[in-house]
């Protein structure tokens, strides 16, 4: 008993040296993402978001089915005509009702649909993103790695032709055929957007393959599995994670052009959506406190992914 | 130095070679041109002994890295057969592969690549014995790696086993890829310029710390360099590569005091003496390196050699045949046209072949002419030609200024022909060595019967 116990006890301690330096590491990378200011920021917008979709209620002054002059469901009677005329209404702070940023023809408040709608943008950003990752670098790896052989001939020409798709017509027939739901929409950005990765991953492989801590690696009798994933992913992942941001915001800006275009889930709550629906209702010219704050979100998000893929770049590739 | 001959070799190279790009673009193969593949090395022989420390010296491209990746298999031979502890090593089982990869490793040339960035000193050099699944517990595999780092002279270890690449000189570096080969307790390691992208201050540090571990490891070391003071400070045989063959090996100290190739005379003449008061012998070489994609025919040195053989029937001095055919090759590379001679005296075909007949190598070596003009002319009386080669030589230049190239050369090829371009030497023992130059080809430096003159026409060597 004694002795498993000293034998956990030094197991604890051997992994804590083990990951000590890489703590380390970590720590030293952080200070580096803090040298630019704008990284800050990124990430600062980045998290007010991620609370907003973890909690939406705390942050929203409503939800999203409160209807004003009527308040919140269950909602027993109608609007008034009067009412309804006076609808989209502008910015109102406690009378007749509480709607700091207005709200829409419907009624409904468009800072708690803004609020909201951060979920789904934060989903689709982070699935595309995340989706288009997960098969363009392992793609790039094989295909750098293999370079010169068939294989990586296959994966290129492959490339070579799924860019060969416009972008939008693609989504717009995939879904058609597949049906509107945010899944197919994400993987419609994510089909279009593993290109760019598998190249730049393609790229990078390629030289790196060539540095000689790989062919050490070989002499010592590394494995290709092994010289892919031990030596050659880590040094590419960080330059991926610089396209991870980036796709992100390209997804959440695809998926608006989406929903502005009709082709969105209108079940769900989406930036994109409440831009559709004041162009549908006629209210793009009348209602500035309906237009805005939907386009401020959906900008801000796209810039705190790039910003934030901008301050990595500086962290995973220092230059003196 | 020949106690080697009593001990079974580690490791035998027998007619090595290895081809580049032999692969063709779609292009190529559509317009039905040939591969030309890169012949980095091209028939190598060689044998390596247990304990010995073996230096391959040669310029830049003669192929020596591709023939230690070779003996480390990185690179597979195209043909010829590497045989390490009497197994082949070329087709190889799994189980004998693994084996094999605990036993050879090989030292890389710059320390700031051959360490993987993100990897802690620590993982880097348990890497090979995770690999190999030597030890497997954490605890001893860390004490196994904190000796072999104390015996690379980086104690006490616990300093380095937790830091990264980016945090160490290029000597801990290099000291930290030594650590590496070593973890396994190899018997033969390659050493790939092990200190050429070190600090003069820290070379002789890290060489003489190879030296004590090779007796204390009980280590065979291949060595190569391009340096031949450090081949003459670390090795006992040496090897000298050109353009992908092996052209002279033997003792290291043998072949220093006593060159009998003339390109290795050639490299160590290159080589600036610090001693001083001493005149410097400069290297009689003509000419540059050719690309091994298209060798010259025969000995590959012969465009450039000092030494090259005239035909038996040859009447004149050896320097005059090297003077000749070297006009043959101005004229077949196009160097040798009206419109290439800037001063535009030359209108005459005397004058092109005195041109011609010039030889850029160190003043030493050429004639008093040569040295007033600067190379631009060399007296023909100082030249000992025969008169047919003469009026051949005149009839060339005749050609060229009438801008018909292709019959000067066709004229000049008839007329001017040498064994060395006609068949490649074969390594040929002499004394302790093995040389491949054809002046050695009955066995000794007295086989030059035949072409009369040949040696003692050269400008005064000795």
């Amino acid at each position: 008993m004694a002795t498993e116990q000293s034998d956990s006890g030094q197991d604890g301690r051997s992994i804590r040296r083990r990951w000590e330096p890489r703590i380390e590491r970590l720590r030293r990378g952080w200070d580096r993402y803090t040298e630019h200011k704008i990284g800050v920021v990124g990430l600062i917008i980045l998290i007010i978001y991620a609370l907003w979709s973890i909690a939406p209620g705390v942050f929203a002054p409503h939800s999203p089915d409160w209807v004003a002059y009527l308040g919140e469901p269950p909602i027993k009677s109608r609007l008034t005509g009067e009412q309804i005329r006076s609808l989209p209404h502008p910015p109102a702070f406690g009378d007749p009702f509480f709607a700091p940023f207005g709200t829409n023809s419907l009624g409904n408040g468009v800072l708690t649909l803004v609020i909201y709608s951060a979920q789904n943008a934060m989903y689709i950003g982070l699935a595309a993103g995340m989706l288009s990752s997960l098969v363009g670098v392992p793609l790039g790896l094989i295909s750098g790695f293999y370079g010169d052989t068939w294989i990586d001939e296959a994966i290129q020409r492959f490339v070579d032709i799924m860019y060969g798709l416009p972008f939008l017509p693609f989504l717009i027939v995939l879904v058609a055929i597949r049906g509107i739901t945010t899944t197919n929409i994400i993987i419609g950005i994510a089909v279009t957007s593993w290109l760019n990765n598998c190249i730049t991953v393609r790229g990078e492989t390629l030289s790196l393959k060539e540095r000689s801590y790989v062919e050490s690696a070989k002499v010592a009798g590394a494995s290709d599995t092994r010289i892919i994933f031990r030596h050659i992913m880590p040094n590419v992942l960080p330059i991926s994670f610089v396209f991870l941001a980036q796709d992100a915001a390209g997804a959440v800006i695809a998926q608006a052009s989406l929903a502005y275009l009709g082709l969105a889930d209108f079940t769900a709550n989406s930036w994109g959506l409440m831009l559709e629906n004041i162009k549908s209702t006629g209210y793009v010219f009348k209602a500035w406190w309906w237009l805005i704050p939907p386009g401020i979100a959906l900008m801000l998000m796209a810039a705190s992914f790039y910003f934030i893929g901008f301050s990595m770049e500086d962290v995973t590739n220092p230059q003196r | 130095m020949d106690r080697a001959e009593d001990r079974e070799p580690l490791v035998e190279i027998d007619g090595l070679q290895k081809l580049f790009d032999q692969s063709q673009g779609v292009v190529d193969t559509i317009l039905g041109r040939d591969p030309q593949p890169v012949r980095a090395v091209d028939g190598v022989s060689l044998d390596i002994y247990q304990g010995d420390i073996v230096g391959i010296a040669g310029e830049s491209g003669c192929g020596k890295t591709t023939l230690g990746k070779m003996l480390v298999k990185l690179h597979d031979p195209t043909e010829g057969s590497i045989r390490f502890d009497g197994e082949d090593i070329t087709d190889m089982t799994r189980e004998a592969e693994r084996e094999f990869r605990k036993r050879v490793q090989m030292i890389f040339q710059d320390p700031f690549e051959s360490l993987n960035p993100r990897m802690t000193v620590y993982d880097t050099v348990a890497e090979p014995l995770k690999i190999n699944d030597m030890i497997e517990s954490y605890d001893e595999r860390r004490d196994r790696v904190t000796e072999v780092l104390e015996d690379v002279g980086l104690g006490p270890a616990e300093v380095y086993l937790d830091a990264f690449p980016d945090e160490l000189s290029g000597g801990e570096r290099q000291r930290v890829a030594i650590a590496r080969a070593l973890v396994v307790d190899p018997d033969f390691i390659v050493c790939d310029e092990p200190v050429s992208m070190l600090d003069v201050s820290i070379r002789a540090g890290v060489l003489n710390l190879m030296k004590e571990l090779q007796s204390e490891y009980d280590l065979t070391y291949l060595f190569i360099s391009h340096d031949l003071s450090l081949i003459r400070y670390m090795c006992d045989r040496a090897g000298i590569m050109y353009l992908g063959n092996m052209v002279e090996q033997g003792p290291t100290d043998d072949i220093i005091d006593d060159p009998k190739h003339p390109y290795t005379e050639a490299l160590f003449d290159a080589v600036p003496d610090v001693e001083l008061g001493e005149e410097r012998r400069r290297a009689n070489a003509t000419g540059e390196v050719p690309s091994p994609r298209n060798p010259p025919s025969g000995c590959r040195y012969h465009p450039r050699c000092a030494h090259i053989i005239p035909p038996d029937d040859w009447t004149g001095s050896q320097d005059a045949f090297r003077r000749a055919y070297q006009f043959k090759l101005k004229v077949r590379r196009g160097d040798i046209s009206p419109e290439s001679v800037d001063s535009g005296d030359i209108e005459t075909a005397e004058a092109l072949v005195e041109h011609g007949l010039t030889l850029d190598v160190p003043e030493e070596y050429r004639t008093e002419t040569e040295v007033a003009t600067g190379g631009h002319r060399v007296d023909l009386s100082a030249v000992d030609l025969p008169t047919d080669t003469r009026r051949v030589l005149t009839e060339a230049a005749e050609a060229v200024l009438a801008g018909d190239a292709d019959r000067a050369v066709s004229t000049l090829d008839d007329a001017l022909t040498t064994s060395c371009a006609e068949r490649q030497p074969e390594p040929q023992p002499s004394g302790t060595r093995e040389v491949a130059c054809h002046r050695y080809d009955d066995g000794g430096a007295d086989g030059l019967d035949g072409s009369g003159a040949g040696l003692s026409a050269a400008p005064a060597e000795d």
